[in-house]
């Protein structure tokens, strides 16, 4: 019994541990003139070493390519009548099998990590001119960007938020991609909307129907920073996309 | 026995009862004072929007979309508004084409691409097992001047009697003067 307890402590500890350890690369991803040429790909609990690395690296090269290239589809629709409200969003994204092909003979791996049964690969499409410094880190202190995106001219950033997710690898999977949807809207969006209001011994019937879209072709979508919350357990990805119109 | 079936019973009906409350309502201090009160800026028009949903992500999409709706309702009304002080000071104000060239100048400036409309700041907290985001949406002046005479010179082929009667280039000096309404 006690044996049981015991191992059931280990390992409850071991989850809480590998939460809060990652590659310094897996939270910010290191600054190169072109980001888009490096990405991170990381795997879901794996005792098999090799299929983890295997499964990091074809991670990492889709993101390249998503990073590379990619078309982004979004439409939501709200509709009210008073009483009810009905709220549908759809997200769609196209990558180019050109561009990971190209990806999948071009890449090689910078660094890895095996932490916690997850792997971590940290790719690159060209060889790199400085060294990676990399080290295993902490998540930290909650950063600024997630309340008040940083304005930096030539580019637009996105964030992206998912909570309770029972696998850590879907998680920031779902995160990353809200991240680059939410930046392609900060830079268009197509609106329409109507409304009716009438007005009725002294009640309101207020109906909507509104709707919003983007269909975006966007070049060089890079996931730069993630942070974790372990206390709430809430996953953040911030994307950031070159933007070269007037500000 | 009896005592049993009673608690049985009576223990469903409780929390069944307890639920009838609703949702949880947001704390007042819990609201950010940006929601409340959104700023006032020379440059950029801002617009705040809520949602509370049991996804976060939901919640997040819900509150964005709202923020960005007010954006563009705040938007017809501003264009509108000045393109009426414009026809009216040109002594056209009631004439049926020109009413009906500021609506569609307006609803098409509100219902078309909003350009670097982002989302300036975002806040998320927990009401029970439901997400409550708070999104603030910004929208750079220059784009609305931008957009406003696009629209005006597309429109403007649209409505040739209109047309001979108001000079163009007048009103794209009117519509640079955008700025000046801000406090309006």
């Amino acid at each position: 019994m006690k044996k049981t307890i015991f191992v059931v402590l280990i390992t409850l500890l071991e989850f809480v541990i590998g939460q809060g350890q990652i590659p310094s690369w897996f939270k910010s991803l290191p600054q190169q003139e072109n980001s888009a040429i490096i990405s991170v790909g990381m795997t879901g609990n794996y005792s098999d070493r090799q299929l983890a690395r295997k499964v990091a690296i074809h991670k990492a090269r889709k993101t390249m390519a998503k990073q590379i290239r990619i078309r982004l589809i979004f439409e939501v629709q709200e509709m009210s009548d008073g009483f009810y409200r009905l709220f549908q969003p759809t997200f769609e994204q196209i990558y180019y099998e050109n561009v990971l092909a190209y990806v999948d003979t071009t890449s090689s791996v910078v660094d890895s990590a095996f932490i916690d049964n997850r792997y971590y690969v940290l790719l690159s499409l060209f060889p790199l001119h400085e060294n990676i410094n990399s080290s295993i880190i902490g998540w930290g202190a909650r950063p600024d960007w997630i309340e008040k995106l940083p304005d930096k001219p030539g580019y637009v950033y996105g964030i992206g938020m998912v909570a309770n997710y029972s696998l850590w690898k879907n998680g920031w999977n779902d995160a990353d991609e809200l991240a680059r949807f939410d930046a392609c809207k900060n830079l268009k969006i197509n609106t329409a909307a109507i409304r009716t209001k009438k007005h009725t011994d002294g009640y309101t019937d207020e109906r909507k129907i509104m709707r919003q879209s983007v269909d975006i072709a966007v070049a060089n979508s890079v996931i730069i920073e993630r942070w974790y919350d372990q206390k709430q357990d809430i996953f953040y990805s911030l994307c950031r996309i070159p933007y070269r119109g007037k500000k | 026995m009896k005592k049993v079936l009673v608690i049985a019973l009576m223990l469903p009906l409780a929390l069944m009862l307890m639920n009838c409350g609703g949702p949880k309502k947001a704390d007042m201090g819990d609201i950010p004072p940006w929601y409340l009160n959104p700023p006032q800026a020379e440059d950029a028009i801002y617009e705040a929007g809520d949602a509370a949903k049991h996804s976060m992500g939901l919640a997040k999409e819900a509150a964005d979309a709202r923020a960005r709706d007010a954006v563009a309702r705040t938007i017809e009304i501003k264009v509108s508004s000045m393109f009426k002080n414009f026809m009216q000071e040109s002594g056209i104000g009631e004439e049926a084409e020109a009413l009906e060239f500021t609506s569609s100048v307006s609803k098409q400036v509100a219902n078309n691409v909003l350009k670097g409309c982002k989302i300036d700041r975002r806040e998320m907290k927990t009401e029970g097992s439901l997400y409550h985001a708070y999104s603030l949406a910004k929208y750079d002046l220059n784009s609305l001047i931008n957009e406003t005479k696009k629209a005006a010179r597309h429109q403007k082929a649209l409505y040739n009697e209109a047309k001979a009667n108001m000079s163009f280039d007048e009103l794209e000096k009117e519509i640079d003067k955008l700025e000046s309404m801000k406090n309006q």
